[in-house]
């Protein structure tokens, strides 16, 4: 670290730090309340996201009434370890490896699968077919391993990468490949028999 | 790979299409709930900090140790390396000395 001194003559000398490295060091996140987390950031942050987290919850639990309690867990343990969240970090693929965590922490809980999604009551589709091929899709996710399901719906729920996947579940990338490439090629036989 | 996109798109809007919202209670029971508690440091930060507490007083105490050895150590017993037995003839002007070692060897050879 590069820095200028000035000797001052006297008993001492003021060390000028370059900007890079002070920044480095500023205070994180500090609020009113002196908590050293703002809340006020947090519920900003959660915001945008929320919708697609609790659906994916929901999804990769099979849309068992225990998703709400597991949504509801990943939130306020996001919120309680926010102070040790790093803003260069990306916060959705944070809060989702948290979600991502107390998945597993209930299927390791409870030790079964939850039940199958009830489509038909969940469903309000546009028409026939659309309907069709969604059941389809969430017939498939229902079948797989719930570990799989996770990739499945990080995949197609929530829109992250494939490296994004890697770093929230600790999975191998080629595994992440692997399963969303068997996804692929099951749906395809799947979707190609409604589409004709 | 283009068919994948294109199936990757029909299969994430097929997912999507199926979209449930927060129950408003719900979301009121987290605000409830995160207002009550008290934000928490990670467990790996605990850990490292609990990690870094231990590492430090371990090394406080190896220095503590180191310090105060000399005060602590055991003197040592006074060893006798030699013995010497001296002999005056004073009448016929001759001393003998005898010298006793430890690694004394008669007809040692070189």
């Amino acid at each position: 670290m590069k820095t200028n001194s000035y000797d001052l003559g006297v008993s001492g000398s003021i060390i000028f730090f370059p900007e890079k490295e002070r920044t480095r060091y500023r205070p994180v996140m500090k609020d009113e309340e002196g908590t050293g987390v703002s809340r006020a950031v947090f519920w900003r942050l959660v915001e945008p996201i929320k919708l697609r987290l609790y659906n994916f919850v929901l999804k990769s639990l099979n849309f068992a009434t225990d998703a709400d309690d597991v949504y509801q867990e990943t939130v306020l343990r996001a919120f309680q370890y926010f102070a040790s969240f790093r803003k260069d970090k990306d916060f959705q693929s944070w809060i989702y490896s948290i979600a991502h965590n107390e998945i597993k922490n209930h299927f390791r809980k409870s030790r079964r699968q939850t039940a199958s999604p009830n489509i038909e009551a969940l469903a309000p589709s546009p028409d026939d077919r659309t309907e069709a091929l969604v059941r389809e899709v969430f017939r498939f996710a229902a079948r797989l391993k719930p570990k799989e399901r996770e990739v499945f719906f990080l995949y197609y729920e929530s829109g992250f990468s494939i490296p994004e996947i890697r770093r929230i579940t600790s999975l191998k990338e080629g595994y992440v490949k692997l399963l969303l490439s068997q996804a692929r090629n099951n749906l395809k036989e799947a979707l190609g028999a409604h589409h004709g | 790979m283009d068919d994948d996109k294109i199936l990757d798109k029909e299969i994430t809007r097929l997912v999507r299409s199926l979209e449930k919202s927060i129950p408003p209670g719900l979301e009121e029971q987290i605000a409830l709930k995160a207002s009550s508690g008290k934000p928490r440091r990670s467990p790996f930060f605990i850990k490292w900090q609990l990690a870094l507490a231990v590492l430090s007083g371990g090394a406080a105490l190896f220095l503590a140790l180191f310090l105060l050895w000399p005060a602590f150590r055991k003197q040592q017993e006074p060893q006798i390396t030699e013995i010497r037995t001296q002999f005056e003839l004073v009448d016929k002007n001759i001393t003998i000395i005898l010298i006793q070692k430890p690694d004394f060897k008669f007809f040692e050879e070189n």
